[in-house]
């Protein structure tokens, strides 16, 4: 009778171990809180309160200067869209430290995050442990990328930096992509072709294609069409195939392509290799958020500047 | 010698008299060539020695032979064209040829001209935009497009500076 009590007893005790929570002193220290709070709380200060809390908190007079002219610049945005950034900043500030931590190991970091964005980062992250490790490699070593998880959905890129392209040409692809649009996929598709068979020409059937424009247009379309012979057959494959489906952007989109082309071109070629990378490897764009987990939440309550300045860090 | 009045004259007398009026033209006009002057000569000569020839007998059915003998060639021939009716066609050959070689060229020159002004179009309407989407940004419209899911402001110096 004594033996089957200490049994018993025995795994009560070894069932009562198992049922503890997991055993937290292997786990990293907790994330600390974002240094975006403190944005916030500047953002809801008076200029004098501002610049005495900035005082504060950064020392260095370059670093405060950046953080001055981001606060004009966030004042001067549309709620929303200033919510959207802060937002992302959050957001990126907790996901590197969670991707490059593996999945059991981030309980007690995962417990610091604000309820409202504990779900958003969990999702994030449930995308990020299902990738490959090579393809987590690359993301992790691309600002786009890490940008681009970083963002809360339903995120619109608004783009207010006038685009470089001058209104001539504007007005030049505007007609085009009218006249190309007014065709039917087909017929379209035949201009495409033949164009891209006009490195086939002989240098007189070009010449006498080319008499047809004006002495500018001309000069314009042989500089044009020699950069396109000097491309292998597939790279103009894929010119054409770009082509395509830029005429099948609406105004708006191809206003948007314009701007992101300058951004591309202004990548360094790694991130731009990494990039086409994720994007060929269907890693981008990133799946849509489970519902009920859209970014576009009412903005936080900013906690009120006497508070904020015993809580900052 | 070509003259043309000299050569009317020589081939009059070569089948009857001259009339009195000819043979004044004939003798003005050799005294305007005396050069002519021999081969007339000689020309008369040989007239003169021809009729003096007697004329060969014809056969009292020659006109029936010769009809005879046009009704056969006119039947072979329908005969053959019955037998090998493409040999008619075979005759006009070089017409149909020549017509076709004609409407192939007229097609050829209007496919040709089809080409040329699709190439026109085709130059008109893509170099504009191909010569603003230089091939590096056409050949990465996927990367590129999906740009438009990462925000056009980066804030990362922010988050920099406040930590």
């Amino acid at each position: 009778m004594r033996w089957i009590v200490l049994v018993v007893s025995a795994v009560a005790c070894v069932a009562a171990k198992s049922a503890e929570p997991a055993d937290t002193r292997s786990q990293p220290p907790p994330l600390p809180p974002p240094p975006i709070e403190f944005f916030r709380q500047l953002l809801a200060m008076k200029p004098e309160e501002r610049e005495k809390a900035l005082a504060l908190r950064v020392q260095e007079p370059r670093t405060r200067e950046v953080v001055q002219v981001k606060v004009k610049q966030f004042e001067a945005l549309p709620p929303d869209e200033r919510e959207n950034r802060l937002r992302t900043l959050e957001l990126r500030w907790y996901l590197p430290p969670l991707m490059r931590t593996s999945p059991t190991n981030r309980v007690v970091q995962l417990q610091v995050i604000p309820p409202r964005d504990r779900k958003l980062v969990e999702a994030r992250l449930k995308y990020w442990d299902e990738l490959p490790a090579d393809v987590k490699q690359d993301m992790l070593e691309s600002e786009l990328a890490i940008g681009l998880i970083s963002r809360p959905e339903n995120f619109v890129v608004p783009h207010r930096a006038p685009s470089t392209i001058s209104a001539q040409q504007q007005e030049k692809i505007r007609k085009s992509m009218d006249y190309l649009n007014r065709l039917t996929p087909e017929k379209r598709r035949q201009v495409f072709q033949t164009f891209e068979k006009i490195s086939e020409l002989s240098q007189g059937e070009r010449a006498k294609t080319l008499d047809n424009f004006s002495e500018n247009d001309r000069k314009q379309m042989e500089r044009t069409l020699r950069t396109f012979e000097k491309l292998t057959p597939l790279d103009r494959e894929l010119c054409i195939a770009g082509f395509e489906k830029f005429s099948e952007l609406s105004e708006q989109e191809r206003g948007d392509f314009l701007r992101n082309a300058e951004r591309w071109r202004a990548l360094s070629e790694k991130d731009r290799a990494v990039w086409r990378t994720l994007v060929n490897r269907k890693a981008i764009p990133l799946p849509p958020m489970p519902p009920g987990l859209s970014g576009a939440v009412p903005p936080i309550k900013v906690q009120s500047p006497a508070l904020a300045t015993n809580s900052v860090r | 010698m070509n003259d043309e009045l000299y050569n009317e004259l020589l081939e009059a007398s070569w089948r009857r008299k001259l009339t009195a009026e000819e043979e004044a033209q004939l003798r003005a006009w050799l005294v305007a060539h005396p050069e002519a002057q021999a081969d007339w000569d000689e020309e008369a000569l040989l007239t003169q020695q021809l009729e003096r020839v007697p004329n060969a007998p014809l056969a009292s059915n020659f006109t029936a032979q010769v009809m005879g003998k046009l009704e056969l060639d006119l039947a072979r021939e329908e005969r053959e064209q019955t037998r090998r009716p493409w040999s008619m066609w075979w005759r006009l050959a070089p017409r149909y040829v020549a017509v076709i070689a004609v409407a192939v060229l007229a097609g050829f020159g209007v496919v040709r001209h089809r080409e040329h002004q699709r190439i026109v179009e085709s130059v008109a309407n893509v170099t504009p935009v191909a010569s603003v989407l230089r091939p590096e940004i056409l050949k990465d419209f996927d990367a590129i497009q999906q740009l438009r899911h990462v925000p056009a402001v980066s804030d990362a110096e922010l988050l920099a500076a406040l930590q």
